[in-house]
């Protein structure tokens, strides 16, 4: 912000205006949730009626909630490990080596970030009914994989681009295997960027709503529970809480992770979008 | 293969795809030598390092290493260390870590894992710098530890990938001494790769001067110089001045040539034999060229006009017209004395005589060119 | 240095072994086919994605081709359901909004994320790094909230109205805001924007600052600069842009279920409706492909015009 300051320039600060506004249009409307969620009221309206805190303690007696949001972590924990893996192992493998077909292979990888989301879940539903295998947790995991494995992928790339490729030769000179080398050169320098798609990746798969919506099965996520709550304008305020918070602990996610993204390759200014 | 070579590089090529690196390039190396490998950037000298380290592998030949085919041993099973171009000082660890790398399978109790990094330490001359980070350390200290690094564990060759081309003029010519120092001191067979051929020069036993993927000549840093096998040698290693000449014949190891402006001169025949009517070049370092006001006593001898003059403090070069060639032939003369340099404002005729031993034959291309290089390089 | 040679044995010697016989070979492919250890390294997760993607869209398109009566599936090769969808104009309508509704969406939020990004590669200095988080961070956080705070904004008794109403600026709340394509194509505009400006800042990022100042030199002023130089270099990201929003909204289920209201259905509705109420998965299969291959069709047409307009000129 300070830049605006600075420039004196009418058109400059004509943009520099357009850009408040604009990150005013990407928040405000989030910033309603918490706003509402401390309303002594149950209808969501202005003006404000007074402050309350009754809304969390509902959410947080409220067992089903409690339920489903330790399932959604049961999902994103692991879903966040193993699609870290494969991302970063995917990652190297793109980076470091010469294969023919990379390119191809790289947008398939990708695609799941943008077929839509709808068509991936009723294709998944239809695959695990065919094999099947019942609707439960697991299968919404499974469905997670996908998409957080491209995100990891993409994550891992743009960590493992200015990665100097001499340490790790220097690493095998010295006597050590890929293995060792991956350990003691190469995990440490890129553990900035594994703790991003740890934390990112974990975000995805908690925040999923559309996949979880075709794959649950009896047990609900927080999403999945949150939507069945929608419908019930008295059941609003504490989904109002619970979401507040949410996006609280999801904010403070993301921005612990892109500051781990950022860091060490901040110098580089564009790196790594 | 000589049946004493440490390191043999047998019919070696490599190629990335469509460009090929590396083409056909057998080498020899024995044990304990300190062996550069000299061209320009992309002559294949730091692929054919990386294909002895094991970070690339041939496309075709093979290397043997201390009696070991290396075809299918990983970089981290191969007996070398390596020194690479940027140091890859890991930035993560402190030096005591970077040098003590390799010991990790060792498994030593810390005090002697910390003795025997302290002894590298004082070897490198940078005792007490355990607890530096990578990141505290200028550009010749890098260096140092790098060499330490890879050094702890004794390997039987070292491999260093022009190691002093990010250090500034002093410290590199200093550097120079140490590593040959060093070299000479534990006694480890060293492969060096640079494109500059004054280090080069100055540190190997022998070098390897490669262009375009291939060796063009393997010799001593005097035998290059002195005994160049073929114009592009000659004229990589230092200034020389070609002329075209005919060998009219060829005598005790001597041949008598027709150098036209020069006249009929006796050469020696060294490497390479010449018949009778053959076409060659006839090679003079500027060195080797005397300049006189007076007409000389020697055999070997051709009036001249001043061209151009430089000097340079210890020495100065000049360009030097002969009647019947169209392109200046390069002297460089020495400034012994206050009066010697001729660049005070005086021309006209001189004489150019030489020692006979001083021309160089090679095999002849066609027409003769100027020198390549600016005698201020 | 003499007495560290006492540990003088190398445990980095070759093996002898390892030169004859297959296995030999095959390490000395290995070692030397970079491809190899790259695909070694990249199968797991083209295996996942084979199983978690591939395969399914595979069956999916197989489950098109199928029949269904009442609950009875029939496999085989029937063009029936895709006939149903050529049938009924409903459908076929429900699929051109969807892409309508997408195509403006696509179009406002690139021309909304153009300034901003333009803003953050030009004209912020300081701190850029805190600007991108600032821009990224809300996309990363759940969707379905972001969607229904838009509920509650544009709502019958939501933010705008009940401020306006206890402001005493309108009399009866205003019922145009929610419910309708409008309500989609605004909110889906804000939950993707993050997807149009990040491609958009690193094509304006990437390109030479001197370029800028040499179109300058030769005369440009700041709009003719920008037409000239500065779009055309920075057309790479908008392109990536346009099919980064337009390619996953056509098929969105939560923001016209929430906020659209019956004019504001898409066709990801219908879809779902198949697999739930309607129960008729062989169509809503058809459907799903139907709609992959508008999207493709479309994207296809869109890289060929800009790759016209990029190489040949309007």
């Amino acid at each position: 912000m300070s830049s605006l300051a600075i420039s004196t320039k009418p058109k400059v600060r004509l943009l520099g205006i357009y850009a408040v506004a604009y990150l005013i249009f990407i928040y405000a409307p989030v910033l309603f949730l918490p706003l509402f969620s401390f309303n002594d009221s149950t209808f969501i309206a202005f003006p404000l009626k007074g402050f309350t805190t009754q809304w969390y303690v509902e959410a947080y007696q409220n067992e089903r909630l409690i339920q489903s949001l330790m399932n959604s972590i049961k999902v994103g924990v692991p879903v966040a490990i193993v699609s870290t893996i494969f991302g970063t192992f995917a990652a190297k493998a793109v980076i470091r080596y010469r294969m023919p077909g990379k390119a191809p292979l790289v947008s398939f990888i990708m695609a799941p970030l943008v077929v839509p989301g709808i068509i991936v879940g009723i294709a998944l539903l239809v695959i695990i009914n065919a094999v099947g295998l019942d609707l439960s947790l697991f299968t919404i995991g499974f469905a997670h994989l996908a998409p957080c494995t491209a995100f990891s992928m993409w994550i891992m790339i743009s960590r493992l681009e200015g990665f100097d490729q001499s340490l790790e030769e220097a690493s095998l000179s010295l006597g050590e295997g890929a293995w060792m080398t991956f350990w003691r050169v190469t995990f440490p320098l890129i553990l900035p960027g594994i703790i991003a798609s740890l934390l990112l990746t974990f975000t995805l798969s908690f925040d999923e709503f559309i996949l979880a919506f075709f794959l649950a099965g009896q047990e609900p996520t927080l999403p999945i529970y949150m939507w069945s709550q929608l419908r019930f304008p008295a059941q609003l305020p504490p989904v109002l809480a619970l979401g507040s918070v949410i996006l609280l602990a999801s904010f403070v996610l993301v921005y612990i992770a892109e500051w781990f993204r950022r860091r060490g390759t901040h110098s580089q200014e564009s790196g790594g979008v | 293969m000589q049946d004493d070579a440490f390191i043999s590089i047998q019919e070696v090529s490599k190629s990335f795809g469509s460009v090929h690196a590396v083409k056909s390039v057998s080498i020899d190396i024995a044990r304990g030598e300190f062996f550069s490998l000299l061209g320009p950037s992309g002559c294949g000298k730091t692929t054919l390092l990386r294909m002895l380290a094991g970070l690339e592998y041939p496309t075709a030949g093979e290397i043997i290493i201390d009696g070991q085919p290396m075809s299918a041993v990983a970089p981290n099973r191969r007996p070398v260390g390596m020194v690479f171009q940027n140091y890859a000082i890991f930035p993560h660890l402190n030096v005591r870590q970077n040098i003590g790398y390799s010991l990790r399978r060792d498994r030593l109790p810390k005090a002697k894992f910390n003795a025997k990094v302290a002894e590298m330490l004082e070897l490198i001359r940078l005792p007490g710098y355990e607890m530096r980070g990578a990141h505290e350390l200028s550009g010749g200290e890098r260096q140092r530890v790098a060499l330490a690094r890879a050094l702890i564990r004794r390997p039987k060759v070292l491999l260093l990938d022009e190691p002093l081309g990010a250090l500034d003029k002093k410290l590199r010519e200093q550097m120079q001494l140490e590593l040959r120092a060093l070299q000479r001191s534990i006694g480890i067979t060293f492969v060096f790769v640079t494109h500059d051929q004054e280090e080069a020069l100055t540190m190997s036993d022998r070098i390897a001067v490669m262009a375009k993927g291939r060796t063009l000549q393997v010799d001593s840093p005097t035998e290059l110089y002195e005994m160049p096998q073929n114009r592009d040698v000659a004229d990589f290693i230092g200034t020389i001045n070609f002329f075209d000449a005919g060998v009219r014949e060829v005598d005790d190891g001597r041949a008598v040539i027709d150098a036209g402006a020069l006249g009929m001169l006796s050469a020696p025949l060294r490497k390479q034999d010449f018949a009778s009517g053959e076409q060659v070049l006839a090679a003079i370092r500027p060195e080797k060229l005397v300049i006189s006001f007076e007409e000389p006593a020697a055999t070997n001898r051709v009036k001249a006009t001043l061209d151009t003059a430089a000097y340079l403090g210890d020495r100065s070069h000049y360009y030097v017209r002969i009647g019947g060639l169209d392109r200046p032939v390069a002297v460089s003369a020495q400034n012994l004395h206050q009066a010697d340099s001729l660049t005070d404002g005086a021309s006209g005729d001189i004489w150019l005589s030489w020692a006979s031993d001083a021309v160089v034959l090679l095999p002849g291309d066609g027409a003769a060119a100027s020198p390549q290089h600016a005698l201020a390089s | 240095m003499t007495s560290s040679q006492s540990h003088g044995t190398l445990s980095v010697a070759a093996e002898p072994a390892a030169q004859g016989g297959r296995l030999g070979r095959l390490r000395r492919l290995y070692l030397r086919s970079e491809a190899l250890r790259g695909y070694g390294l990249l199968s797991p997760t083209l295996v996942l994605m084979l199983l978690s993607i591939g395969a399914p869209l595979v069956l999916l398109l197989m489950l098109s081709f199928w029949t269904q009566d009442l609950l009875e599936i029939t496999p085989g090769f029937s063009l029936d359901n895709y006939a149903t969808f050529a049938e009924k104009e409903n459908y076929q309508k429900l699929l051109w909004r969807s892409l309508k509704i997408s195509g403006f969406v696509t179009i406002l939020t690139v021309l909304l994320a153009y300034p901003m990004a333009y803003f953050i590669a030009f004209h912020v200095k300081k701190n850029k790094f805190m600007w991108i988080i600032l821009i990224t961070v809300p996309f990363w956080t759940s969707y379905l909230l972001r969607v229904f705070a838009w509920k509650i904004v544009l709502g019958y008794n939501g933010v705008i109205n009940s401020g306006l109403t206890s402001l005493g600026w309108i009399e009866a709340p205003l019922e145009f805001l929610l419910y309708n394509p409008f309500a989609v194509v605004l909110t889906l505009a804000h939950a993707w924007a993050a997807f149009a400006i990040l491609p958009i800042y690193v094509s304006l990022e990437k390109i030479d600052k001197s370029l800028l100042e040499a179109a300058t030199i030769l005369g440009d002023g700041p709009v003719m600069r920008f037409f000239r130089v500065t779009l055309p270099l920075s057309m790479a990201g908008v392109v990536a842009a346009c099919l980064l929003v337009f390619i996953p909204t056509v098929g969105d289920y939560v923001t016209p279920a929430l906020l659209g209201g019956p004019k504001g259905l898409m066709i990801g509705n219908l879809i779902q409706l198949q697999f739930a109420k309607a129960n008729n998965w062989p169509l809503g299969a058809a459907l799903s492909m139907v709609s992959l291959l508008s999207i493709t069709l479309i994207v296809c047409a869109f890289l060929w015009f800009t790759k016209r307009v990029r190489t040949q000129g309007l």
